[in-house]
């Protein structure tokens, strides 16, 4: 296996792991081309940029040198504005994730000094400022208006997902008075919009800054100023696919308008809409959601019952606006018992800033349920229709805020089975952690696979709809027990780098199982703050996949001849073949544990060592059953960190053949005493048994005892020395070797077992001193008290 | 009747004619809030200091939470998952063993005794840290003082040294005073001891000021404070005040100044303890408790092992591990270990099984705390945890118990009571109890 590494390694030095930190410019105008800079380390061989959705062109890529690559990208004239993810493939594997933003205006950099009112930046209106707000930095920006031309400017900063940056924009007019400003807005979140018509003719400032004046060199921002339209919000909040329909836009500065858009036939789930005016299109879309439901709008006025607003035969929804202080708006909808019925409100899924409240009523008025959030500020009623009938739902802010982009989708589904997978956070607040698959050529790479089940319990049944050529997918059984499977990924020797997005389905299985599948999705957080939760994040239906040239190094487990047993323990006999020359310290991952069984997550490889025994443990409770467990090296290489997995071995777990009981002891110092252990014999082994005691305490000692299959009792003479520990020892188990398979199953029972040991009592005045009894240990043929029986015994006169 | 509300002064004059006798005695020039004062003063459980065994307490305190399982208990019987990265070794005290990354300790286990079973529950750090420097559970209605404080507050400084010193600086807010006035709170040095150009802030006049001009600033300062004094009564001019007198004692006392010196001390011993920052902290404790500090108060490291506990251990421990036991060897050679409470203690200990990172996360349940000197037993293991470091099994210690127990050691009794603000008597330690089986 050496000889073939070292020839596969010849003349291939290659980057692993690219690391890309920043892409600057952070964006770019609508239908221009631009060379885009991607900053980082081991970015040599770029090969190609992967992105999450289409409307951007890779025109040309190199790398100035292995920590800047160079991009020409070309934007089509009809790309959808927004944000784009990318991740960078050279050949040593694929990036995390970043982000560049397509806007409507030419971008414009930041020219300091523009710190003060009356030292602005000036630009035209319909501008782009890429800029950074330092610390304590007030950037203003000045654009020359008529009276009643309308003005938006709509900030990306913590969308740029480059670091922690919350911030604030303000409009101002000559006179220094403010217009509008905003620090953070349901629809952008933390970033900030506003927009004003301009009441007289002048020059108007535009500011931005951190909103704690807490800016650094990292937070970067694009700013959009011009005439665009800024609705904060849209109506209604969903639609049919195929439909048409004239959404209304609502919040912007010169006034409501409407806009017909046609959802494609394909679309489904949360959708961006684009609020229109003028052939001016806004830089970031409003939300809706896509889905068959038919729908119904709420008729105001809907605050009683009998003025409830009817709704079409369930499934459904309706939409609706909280618009009046203190507004609640009930619904009617008939329902039959039985029926499993999943209530809820889209709101702040739709960066509405409605925080819901929502309470089911039966035609009597009686409250029969009622929700305010359910992991996230929106409602979710999981209700049993008891009995037919008609039932009211009350829709209403939970602080009884209201206002005309108060906006909100009603959902009443019936209760449907869903199943879908994500890769596994693995580091504490970075979610970008081994989320693409990187596959060394002649290896293998493992990862561990989450299941999420919703109203299911099913097994499962995983794959992939395509994958890169010479890569094959092997995925072990998924009983409906387990949350969590491993996958290993294999690479055929001699396989180019290549790599992309690629599809992945988990499908229910079973008997009297819905036919249920869903993706395996990635869930990227660009920003994250500990105990904070994510502040950016990114969402998409396929995971990246690469095959990379070869790992200096291949992992094997040697297959456990013999079973682990509950309460026992297992050493899996791990080999790392190292290409000639790698000789690196290496951490070695066990990482997935089959239930019921323990294990070190890591263990380190030290430089030059090729072998390691992995200790494995199975837990009082692990059930009879075979598991797929396998081991990922991971090291870190003056080329990169590389990973590769070994294959699958099988680990069994098998019932104990054995379990025993230690009595209690009690003896002087001094004294020798036997600890008896009682066996119960669940089935018969061949040969000899071993079986150590320990945790014996200070002073005492005693050996190994083997015994056969038909013992029942174990009797372990121990020496108790004169200055042996006193007191009530607890610790004692025993450790027993039973051989099976050429090899020997660990069995460790009997825990709790006591030695108590004291000192030994004064002498009575007047008598002379007792004779040292004779050790136990010698006259084996007696047969050995119990406790209680040493204290009849001794109760008992002579 | 309503129920009685204990330490509450108000609720104790509840009749209309006892409130009469008040307001009397008001017309007799004593105003209502000093009548309650001298109540509940005189209703205050009071206690007498005493010449306790030890004489001076250096503190190390391991910020973050030492993992118990690596250092004083370790499981080397555990599944891998809890037994963690390292192995146990033999101490000097038959039958214990000690993690083996503190190997210099583990020779003078004869000469200590840990508690394997403190317990407090509080598993965030700043609550974890309060228990710890104060015997109390944080309260939102009042700041408890440190142990340091207190000791400050019942035997006052000796030998014109502060009696409570930080080192090097204040570690946190729970370090503090607290209720008491800041009169009694820390003398940070502001500069770290493994530092080659250490030098304590403010210690020395500044060069060109002699002592002349020193005195009369002084006397203009005097003037100036006497003017206030006769406006305004206030807490903080009496701490200014108090924190002048120190200042002038420790300027004009060259033998106080001595004690901060680290210079005088021989390379040889800088060595054995350390050319580490704990090893230099520990020796310019051991000068200031030679000198006559009396609550010298150490952090050491970092130990918040939320990953690669392996890492952080190797890193951190041996150099703890030398100072310490340098420290006890040379408070041992002078003599003054049998009056010196050296006492090592953490936030609290760390999760029995090792996490996906590769560390251990916070664990409040059980964990480990060492005490040598100062009466304390030699050689003694007290209490014990379970088989995977996860419980307390035998002889639970709770921080009232050993805050109790340390403040015996030093002769203060903790049921004495103390008065917090608004005149409410507030005992040192809240219900402790001495720890007689730990003692010498």
């Amino acid at each position: 296996m050496k000889w073939l590494l070292t020839l596969l390694l010849a003349g291939q030095a290659c980057a692993f792991s690219p690391d890309l930190q920043t892409v600057q410019p952070r964006g770019a105008q609508i239908g221009t081309e631009a060379d885009f800079h991607f900053h980082g380390e081991r970015l040599a061989e770029p090969q190609e940029i992967l992105f999450h959705r289409s409307g951007i062109e890779v025109v040309k890529i190199e790398a100035i040198d292995p920590k800047h690559v160079v991009a020409r990208l070309r934007i089509a004239a009809d790309a959808p504005l927004g944000e784009y993810p990318l991740r960078l493939r050279t050949r040593g594997g694929i990036s995390y994730l970043r982000s560049i933003w397509i806007g409507p205006y030419p971008v414009v950099q930041e020219i300091d000094p523009n710190e003060s009112f009356d030292q602005p930046q000036r630009i035209p209106s319909g501008t782009t400022i890429e800029g950074t707000s330092k610390t304590e930095d007030v950037d203003h920006f000045a654009v020359t208006l008529k009276k009643g031309e309308p003005l938006a400017v709509e900030v990306e900063a913590m969308r740029l997902g480059r670091t922690f940056f919350d911030a604030y924009v303000a409009i101002l007019d000559p006179q220094r008075f403010e217009l509008a400003s905003c620090d953070d807005a349901a629809l952008t979140y933390t970033d900030a919009f506003a927009s004003i018509v301009a009441p007289a003719d002048g020059e108007y400032r535009i500011v931005v800054r951190e909103a704690a004046y807490e800016g650094n060199d990292a937070s970067q921002y694009r700013l959009h100023i011009g005439p665009f339209p800024r609705p904060s919000a849209v109506f209604p909040t969903g639609a049919r696919p195929g439909e048409s329909i004239d959404f209304r836009f609502i919040g912007a500065a010169a006034g409501d308008f409407t806009h017909r858009i046609t959802i494609p036939a394909d679309a489904s789930g949360r959708f961006p809409v684009f609020g229109i005016r003028d052939g001016r299109s806004a830089p970031s879309p409003n939300w809706i959601e896509v889905s068959p439901l038919a729908s119904a709008q709420e008729t105001e006025p809907n605050e009683k019952a009998p003025t409830a607003t009817v709704l079409p035969a369930i499934p459904c929804a309706a939409h609706g606006i909280i618009a009046q202080q203190g507004d609640v708006d009930l619904y009617r909808f008939t329902a039959q018992k039985g029926r499993n019925l999943d209530i809820r409100i889209l709101a702040r899924s739709l960066r509405s800033p409605l925080d819901s409240v929502l309470v089911l009523r039966n035609a009597a008025n009686k409250k029969l349920v009622d929700n305010d959030d359910q992991g996230s500020p929106d409602s979710l009623l999981s209700w049993t229709c008891p009995e037919d009938g008609e039932y009211l739902l009350h829709v209403r802010d939970k602080l009884g805020r209201s206002g005309p982009d108060f906006t909100y989708r009603l959902e009443i589904n019936d209760r449907s089975p869903s199943i879908r997978a994500t890769l596994p956070v693995f580091e504490r607040d970075n979610s970008q952690a081994r989320k693409v698959i990187p596959v060394p050529a002649g290896n293998r790479y493992a990862t561990v696979v989450n299941i999420t089940r919703a109203n299911l319990a099913c097994d499962a049944r995983f794959e992939a709809l395509a994958l890169p050529p010479g890569v094959t997918l092997h995925v072990p059984p998924v009983p409906r027990a387990l949350t969590s499977f491993p996958v290993i990924f294999g690479c055929a020797p001699a396989t180019e780098p290549a790599g992309n997005y690629y599809d992945f389905r988990i499908h229910a299985t079973g008997e009297n199982v819905p036919a249920v599948s869903g993706p395996l999705a990635e869930e990227i957080h660009q920003i994250e703050i500990n105990n904070q939760g994510p502040y950016h994040s990114n969402f998409s239906n396929k995971i990246a996949v690469a095959t990379i040239p070869p790992a200096p190094f291949t992992v094997s487990i040697d297959p456990p001849p013999a079973p682990v047993v509950p309460n026992g323990s297992l050493k899996l006999k791990v080999r790392v073949a190292r290409a000639e020359g790698f000789n690196e310290a290496m951490t070695l991952r066990f990482i997935w544990k089959p239930p019921g069984i323990g294990a070190p997550d890591t263990l380190p490889l030290e430089a030059g060592q090729s072998e390691l025994e992995y200790e494995i443990n199975a837990n009082p409770d692990a059930a009879p059953a075979e598991w797929p467990v396998c081991i990922l090296g991971e090291t870190n290489t003056p080329d990169g960190p590389v990973l590769a997995s070994s294959g699958f071995v099988t680990l069994r777990i098998a019932e104990p053949w054995l379990n025993a009981t230690i009595d209690l002891a009690a003896t002087e110092q001094g004294r020798n005493v036997d600890v008896v252990a009682k066996l119960e014999n669940h089935r018969a082994f061949p040969g000899m048994a071993r079986a150590e005691l320990v945790g014996l305490p200070h002073g005492t000692s005693t050996a190994p005892l083997d015994f056969d299959s038909s013992a029942t009792e174990l009797h372990f003479p121990i020496q108790v020395a004169k200055d042996a520990a006193v007191g009530k020892h607890a610790g004692l188990f025993l450790r027993i070797h039973i051989p099976d398979s050429g090899s020997t199953v660990l069995h460790q029972c009997a825990q709790g077992g006591t030695l108590r040991i004291d000192a030994p009592p004064p002498p009575v005045a007047g008598q002379p001193a007792p004779a040292t009894p004779p050790p136990t240990a010698a006259t084996p043929e007696t047969k050995p008290l119990s406790r209680l029986e040493q204290l009849r015994q001794r109760a008992t006169p002579p | 009747m309503k129920p009685h509300c204990p330490g509450n002064p108000l609720e104790r004059y509840s009749s209309r004619r006892e409130f009469l006798y008040v307001g009397l005695l008001g017309g007799l020039g004593l105003s209502l809030p000093g009548f309650l004062q001298q109540k509940a003063l005189g209703a205050q459980k009071f206690y007498a200091t005493k010449d306790g065994p030890a004489k001076g307490i250096i503190h190390i305190f391991l910020p973050g939470g030492l993992a118990h399982q690596e250092s004083f208990d370790p499981k080397p019987f555990a599944p891998a998952e809890y037994r963690g990265p390292f192995g146990a070794i033999d101490t000097s005290l038959p039958g214990i063993q000690f993690g083996e990354k503190i190997p210099q300790l583990a020779k003078l286990a004869d000469k200590m005794t840990v508690i394997r079973s403190m317990s407090h529950g509080e598993a965030a750090h700043e609550r974890g840290t309060h228990n710890m420097f104060t015997g109390y559970r944080p309260s939102p209605a009042l700041q408890y003082p440190s142990i340091g404080s207190v000791i400050s507050h019942e035997l006052g400084s000796q030998n014109n040294l502060p009696p409570y010193v930080c080192v090097p600086s204040v570690p946190n807010e729970f370090a503090n005073s607290g209720f008491l006035s800041s009169a009694y709170g820390p003398f940070a040095l502001g500069s770290d001891p493994a530092q080659g150009n250490f030098q304590v802030r403010d210690l020395n006049l500044p060069g060109n000021v002699s002592a002349d001009r020193f005195a009369r600033r002084r006397s203009l300062l005097e003037t100036v404070d006497h003017h206030f004094r006769t406006l305004e009564e206030s807490d903080a001019i009496d701490s200014m005040d108090a924190f002048y007198q120190h200042a002038y004692k420790l300027i004009s006392s060259e033998s106080a100044r001595e004690a901060f010196n680290l210079k005088a001390e021989p390379d040889a011993l800088k060595d054995l303890y350390g050319r580490h920052a704990p090893g230099q902290r520990m020796l310019l404790a051991r000068r200031l408790i030679e000198a006559g500090t009396r609550f010298v108060s150490i952090t050491a490291g970092g130990w918040d092992h939320h990953d690669n506990l392996k890492g952080g251990i190797e890193r951190e421990l041996p150099a703890v591990d030398q100072a310490i036991a340098a420290l006890m060897t040379d408070l041992e050679q002078r003599g003054m270990l049998d009056e010196t409470l050296v006492m090592v203690t953490t936030e609290f200990g760390r999760t029995p099984k090792i996490n996906p990172t590769g560390g251990r996360d916070h664990w409040p349940r059980v964990f480990s705390v060492m005490l040598a000197g100062g009466g304390i037993k030699k050689g003694l293991v007290h209490g014990s945890s379970d088989a995977l470091g996860g419980e307390v099994d035998t002889d639970g210690v709770t921080v009232e118990d050993l805050a109790t127990t340390i403040y015996h050691q030093i002769g203060i009794t903790a049921d004495k009571e103390l008065m917090a603000p608004g005149n409410r008597p507030i005992e040192i330690v809240d219900g402790g109890k001495v720890l007689e089986s730990i003692l010498a």
